[in-house]
This record gives structure tokens, C-alpha cells and sequence, in this order.
């Protein structure tokens, strides 16, 4: 038999977890519906920026091909209790691990870089909140003083719903060329070289904040996920040390009436005789 | 000239005998009964004990033997003195019920000296101690909680945890490493483990050198009560005759307490704490007192402490623990993973796990060891909850090792080899040392915990 006093402790720390770990629930089913609503907008808007990447002069296009430097930004998540949200992405990237320009994305990322020594040159720091646009200055400008390499790899989790998050690798930009190329028909004085680097910087600006979206709509989908079965795991947890705390008062209770009950016996039989 | 009494009255295993005013003879004087069993006509004999006196020149004696065939008006012989029983170099080998009487079939022992059963402990000027461990061969024993050589260990445990398992193992690595004399008393405790040990002990050579003493489930409260009284009679006939060292086995020293509760009842004591004996502290201290080492030689004791429900509050269980030198916890929990031997590293201690007698190694490894498994266990709610993917990495580290740690301290034993279908190892003491040194070090992080369960030393983790 457990002893009573400590089992009411668990219970009573168990039960702390469960408020909060129910309370984590229903934040990261409120942050998810909205995190969802936009991915599912920048989902609709991709294929239009797709398109326009490919309208531009191939000639444009080889400038950034010409370019050998190969950059690979990773997309952690920003917080824990994400289940295996990081851990499933580790297998990609240590064949990564000697490229030299390595952009971490998320605080988590950080960590695991640092415990597995793979050498990164920037870090910044995910989104906590629903991201806005300006989380992508830092990285883009990165990627235009090195005159956006063509070869740029995204190691992050796609999203396909709460349940299902997929460890991916992405490329930044078009990998084939198709024949829907067509000159930008549009009148304009803008030189042609210009308007296309001008699609180019809309087209990586685009890109690099629908990844952080769906980065974080996947970090949080984790997260509820973690939290729900948290959630299931301490009410078990409780239900066991309340039936363990009844068996324990019980055996007490009863061990007490017996002994009571033994004893008066005795007495009586002794006034008998 | 034979002092004879009637029996008046026969409950259970109480007797009541009336004998003339003038001679009614002392508590714990052995009686006799002679009859004629009605249906095979031969004549029985039966012993008891006195236990009270009581008004009217009667005495309850506590019978050894069952009493079906008594009836009111039979004679009783009292011996005029306590029980006795056979004691002697003639003894080593042979098995004894608690009267002295052989039962392994073999010729009676003859023209030896007899003790009473019921002695008094060595007087205090007398006793001798000495802080050394008494190696065991086993890691988890003799990292966390090492024996006294010359002192008193339990094993606790509850029903099937393997408490008989290790002391069987004990026995065995005793006889393989260290040698001398060792008896074992039975108490209380199933036939058929009694029968396992002596031929054990016949196959392995081991017999020579032992002295076993049985009174089994199925015996008398009363046969129960002073088994380990008589076997202790023998252990300090080698001890102050001899002059000799003795290892003293007793399994369960539990149903001690419970025969002593059984016949405490119906002698119609008042029951105390949790229905035992009013006289619980005064009982086990006899006993327990008596266990001790003298300047002649010393008694090493080890005995098996069942745990009634799991619970260690138990009166039983709890004034056992004051007499111990060495606690060594059986866990259910433990067994329940399929680690054996199930010993609770947390609630097992020792009395000489001290930097001064053990060693600065030992120590710190031993505290290192109940410090990391310890922080394990505060985790465990938080992992059922949570999973282990989500703890800070210092903590996932600890548990990752501690993990290691607790199925390190598995180990095969002989006596199971036929069970595990491995060979059992006994380890020495500065293997299991290094051994556990090297995981906390983080040595074999990238081992799978798989790999460390049911190992003897270290090195055969990674083979």
C-alpha cells in the first residue's frame, strides 16, 4: 500500500500539469485557426508567383544560376513541446552539415545545431505569433547581397494538417524550366533587366514568408497535438492515483474498524468469564 | 519422578493441561504426549511448549505437531526442561524439523551435545564488530547496499519479487567464493523451495558445510515460531564451541512474526497495531539480538523480510528494519519490467556505505548512482505525461543513463540459469564500481539500453 501523503502530492502536481497543459491546448487551438486561414490564402497566392518567376527573361534567370554558392535555411521551431517537429528533420540535414553558408530558422534549431556541431553562419529567431512580413527582412537581405543564389535548399516540415506535418526538402526557387516562358508583354520605361530582378525580389520575399507560415502553422499543430495527448495522459495518470488513493483510505479505514472491532471483542469476552 | 498433567482442553494448536498445585512446571518447558492413533494403531508422540499459566494449575502449551487423536483426560509428560535440539560438527549436511528431529531420510544423529532451542543473547562485553563488506557477487547488492560481515541484512519484498531467488544466489556465491559454515532456517516458506535448496546444495558440494532447518507453510504455528530459534541455536554452537565464522540464512523471517501473531490470538491476548501480537518488539528483539558477533566468531546473517501488501509501514516489516545493518528493497515496480534481481536502488541502504569504510570510489559512485536514479524517478510523471522528446536536454541525458544504470544493475544468477537460459556471473566488486563509473561518465551513450540488461561486468555490454 502507497503511502497516502504522497500520493496526494503527485496528484495534486499532476493535476497542476494538467491545467496548464490543458490551458496550452486551447491557446494553440486558437493561434492554429488563424495561422491556418493565412496559409490557406498564401497557399491560393503560390502558383500566380510561380508563374510570374518563370515569365522572366531566361537571360536573368542564368545571371543567379551562374552563382555556385550553394545556401541552405533550415526552419525549426521557435519553442518546445513540439514532439518530433525538430527531430524529424535532423536525418536531412546532416548531409548538409559541411555546407559552409547554413541559415538556422528557430531557436530549437539552434540547439540541435549546437549539440550535433553542425557549423551555421546566421541564426534568427522563428515566429511566436501569427508572423508578419517584416520576419523575412533579415534573411532576404542576406540573399540579395549574395545575389539570390539560384541553389538555395529549404529543409523544413510541410504542412498537410494538424496531424501531418512532412520533413521536406525545398528549393527556393523553380528547378525546371518549362516552355510557358513569355516575355513580360506589359508597356513600361522600366529596363527589362530591372523589372525582372523586381519579380525576383517579390518572388524570394513571397516565398521565404510562406515558408514561415508554414513553418509556424506546423509548429503549432504540433503543439496541439502534444498538448491533446498531455491532456489524455495526465487525466489517465490522475485517474489511477484517485483509484490508489481510495484503495489506500480504504484499506486504512478498514484496517481501523478491525482492530476497534478485535479488541472490543476481546474486552467482552473477558467480562464474560 | 515423571511429572504427569491431564490435558482439560484442546483448541487448535493450544493445549491446556492441569498438573498437581505443587508441580507445575515452568514456562517453555518442553511436553510430551504419548497415544494411540485410533485408526492406525500405532503410538504418536507430540511436543509442545508452555506458553502461560493460568488459574486453576493450568498451563497452555503451544503444540509443534498437529493435536487431531488428543482428547480431555490424557497424559502429559513435562520434560522438566526446555526443547532441545542436536548441535554439532555431526549436524553439517543433515536437514532438522525444529525439534531436532532429521527428516532427509538418513540415520538418527546419536551421542552429540544438545542446546535449548530458547537462549539468551551474548552479554554485551562480549560482542565484536567489525565495518568490512561481505561481497556478494551481486552489483546492485554490493554497490548499494553492501553487507556487513558479522552483521544483519534484510531482504524485503512482497509476494514473488524473488527475495528466496537471491538468497539462494548468496548461498551458492558463498559457497563458491568464501567457504565456511553456513545454516539456513526455513520459516514458514513452501516445501518445495526447501527441496530446491537441499538439492542444490547436494549437486553443487555445498551441503558439507550446511545445516538446514525446515518448518514450512504447512506446519504449526508453534513448528514456525521456533525454527530460526533452533537454527540459531546451532549457528552459536559453531560460534562460541567451534570458534567459527557462520552465515545464517533465514527465509522468512516474516512468518516468525505471524506464527508468533497466530498463537498470541488463541492464547487471547489482546491484539495491537494491525492485529499482531502485543508482544511484537519483545519477540523479534530475542530473536534478533541473538544475531550477533562475538569475539569467538562471527554471525552474518541474511534474511528474507516478506512485505505484507507491499507495505513497508507494516509493524512486521517496520521493527524488522531496526535491527538491520544492510536493507536491501524488493521492488514490485521492478520486477514488473522484467529486471531481476528487483532491487530497489532507492530504498536499499547500508550502515557502512561511508566514504571511511567503503572507500571514496564506492561512495560517490553509490551516491551518484541513487542521486541520477532518483532524479529519474521525480521525471517519471512529467515523462507519462509528456514524453521524454520534451524535457531540457541535461534531464533527457539523465534519464537516457539512468535508464542504463537501472538495467545494469540486472545481472543472471546460477541458481535461475535454468529459468534465463544464461549463464550466471558473479562480479566483483571493483568490476561493478568501474562498470557503473563509466556509464555516469556517459561512456555508453550511444549503446542502446537494450544491451545493458541481464550483463555481468561492463565489457560484456558492448560485446
Amino acid at each position: 500500500m502507497a503511502d497516502l501523503t504522497h500520493l496526494k502530492q503527485r496528484l495534486s502536481n499532476i493535476t497542476s500539469v494538467h491545467e496548464i497543459t490543458e490551458a496550452m491546448q486551447i491557446i494553440s487551438t486558437i493561434l492554429i485557426g488563424r495561422a491556418q486561414k493565412l496559409l490557406l490564402y498564401r497557399r491560393k497566392t503560390q502558383p500566380y508567383f510561380e508563374r510570374l518567376i518563370l515569365s522572366i527573361d531566361p537571360s536573368t534567370v542564368n545571371i543567379h544560376k551562374a552563382i555556385k554558392n550553394e545556401w541552405v535555411i533550415i526552419f525549426f521551431s521557435e519553442k518546445g513541446f513540439v514532439s518530433s517537429f525538430n527531430q524529424q528533420l535532423l536525418p536531412l540535414i546532416i548531409k548538409h552539415r559541411n555546407n559552409p553558408n547554413i541559415i538556422v530558422i528557430g531557436e530549437k534549431g539552434k540547439r540541435y545545431c549546437e549539440r550535433l556541431k553542425i557549423p551555421y553562419k546566421y541564426f534568427f529567431h522563428g515566429a511566436t505569433s501569427v508572423p508578419k512580413e517584416s520576419i523575412i527582412e533579415p534573411i532576404f537581405q542576406i540573399l540579395k547581397e549574395e545575389k539570390f543564389p539560384w541553389k538555395t535548399t529549404i529543409i523544413m516540415n510541410t504542412y498537410s494538417n494538424m496531424f501531418k506535418q512532412k520533413p521536406s526538402i525545398l528549393e527556393l526557387f523553380p528547378t525546371t524550366e518549362t516552355d510557358i516562358y513569355k516575355p513580360t508583354q506589359a508597356i513600361t520605361d522600366i529596363d527589362q533587366l530591372i523589372l525582372d530582378e523586381l519579380i525576383i525580389e517579390k518572388f524570394v520575399r513571397d516565398r521565404l514568408y510562406y515558408f514561415f507560415i508554414q513553418n509556424y502553422t506546423g509548429e503549432i499543430g504540433s503543439k496541439l497535438l502534444v498538448m491533446k495527448n498531455a491532456v489524455d495522459n495526465s487525466e489517465k495518470l490522475k485517474a489511477d492515483i484517485k483509484r490508489d488513493i481510495y484503495i489506500a483510505r480504504q484499506t486504512a479505514i478498514t484496517q481501523e474498524l478491525s482492530e476497534v472491532v478485535s479488541a472490543y471483542k476481546v474486552l467482552q469476552s473477558r467480562e464474560a468469564k | 519422578m515423571t511429572n504427569i498433567g491431564k490435558i482439560v482442553q484442546v483448541i487448535g494448536p493450544i493445549i491446556d493441561v492441569k498438573f498437581a498445585p505443587d508441580q507445575i512446571p515452568d514456562i517453555r518447558n518442553a511436553l510430551e504426549i504419548y497415544f494411540k492413533d485410533i485408526k492406525t494403531g500405532e503410538t504418536k508422540k507430540i511436543i509442545a511448549e508452555i506458553a502461560l499459566q493460568t488459574e486453576g494449575n493450568i498451563v497452555k502449551a503451544v503444540s509443534l505437531l498437529p493435536t487431531e487423536g488428543l482428547a480431555r483426560g490424557m497424559d502429559v509428560i513435562d520434560t522438566g526442561k526446555p526443547l532441545e535440539i542436536p548441535v554439532g560438527r555431526e549436524c553439517l549436511g543433515r536437514l532438522f524439523n525444529p525439534w531436532g528431529e532429521v527428516i532427509d531420510g538418513g540415520a538418527p544423529i546419536n551421542g552429540v551435545e544438545f542446546y535449548p532451542v530458547r537462549r539468551q543473547a551474548p552479554k554485551f562485553e562480549d560482542l565484536a564488530f567489525e565495518d568490512q563488506i561481505y561481497e556478494t557477487g551481486i552489483k546492485a547488492i554490493d554497490l548499494l547496499s553492501p553487507y556487513v560481515k558479522g552483521g544483519k541484512t534484510g531482504l524485503f519484498g512482497g509476494a514473488g519479487v524473488g527475495k528466496t531467488v537471491i538468497i539462494m544466489e548468496m548461498i551458492h556465491n558463498m559457497a563458491k567464493h568464501h567457504g565456511g559454515i553456513s545454516i539456513f532456517a526455513g520459516v514458514g516458506e513452501r516445501t518445495r523451495e526447501g527441496n530446491d535448496l537441499w538439492l542444490e546444495m547436494k549437486e553443487t558440494g555445498v551441503i558439507d558445510k550446511t545445516i538446514l532447518l525446515f518448518g514450512q507453510m504447512g506446519d504449526l504455528p508453534g513448528s514456525r515460531l521456533i525454527v530460526a530459534q533452533s537454527a540459531l541455536a546451532q549457528a552459536e554452537y559453531f560460534r562460541d564451541v567451534a570458534k567459527q565464522d557462520v552465515l545464517f540464512f533465514i527465509d522468512n523471517i516474516f512468518r516468525f512474526v505471524q506464527a508468533g501473531s497466530e498463537i498470541s490470538t488463541l492464547l487471547g491476548r489482546i491484539p495491537s497495531a494491525v492485529g499482531y501480537q502485543p508482544t511484537l518488539d519483545i519477540e523479534m528483539g530475542r530473536l534478533e539480538e541473538r544475531i550477533a558477533s562475538t569475539k569467538n566468531g562471527f554471525i552474518t546473517s541474511i534474511q528474507a523480510v516478506y512485505v505484507p501488501a507491499d507495505d513497508f509501514t507494516d509493524p512486521a516489516a517496520a521493527i524488522t528494519f531496526s535491527h538491520l545493518d544492510s536493507v536491501t528493497v524488493l521492488s514490485r515496480k521492478i520486477v514488473e519490467m522484467g529486471i531481476y534481481p528487483a532491487i530497489d536502488p532507492l530504498a536499499s541502504s547500508s550502515r557502512i556505505l561511508n566514504p571511511d569504510l567503503v572507500g571514496e570510489d564506492h561512495y560517490s559512485t553509490a551516491m551518484a548512482v541513487k542521486k541520477m536514479i532518483q532524479r529519474y524517478t521525480e521525471l517519471q510523471d512529467i515523462i507519462a505525461i509528456l514524453g521524454i522528446s520534451e524535457l531540457p536536454e541535461e534531464d533527457r541525458i539523465t534519464v537516457i543513463r539512468a535508464r542504463k544504470v537501472r538495467n545494469f544493475l540486472s545481472q543472471p544468477f546460477h541458481v535461475a540459469e535454468q529459468f534465463t537460459g544464461m549463464q550466471g556471473k558473479f562480479v566483483r566488486i571493483e568490476d561493478t564500481i568501474k562498470g557503473f563509473q563509466r556509464i555516469l561518465q556517459g561512456e555508453f551513450d550511444d549503446v542502446p539500453e537494450q544491451n545493458f540488461l541481464m550483463k555481468g561486468t561492463i565489457d560484456e555490454v558492448t560485446k
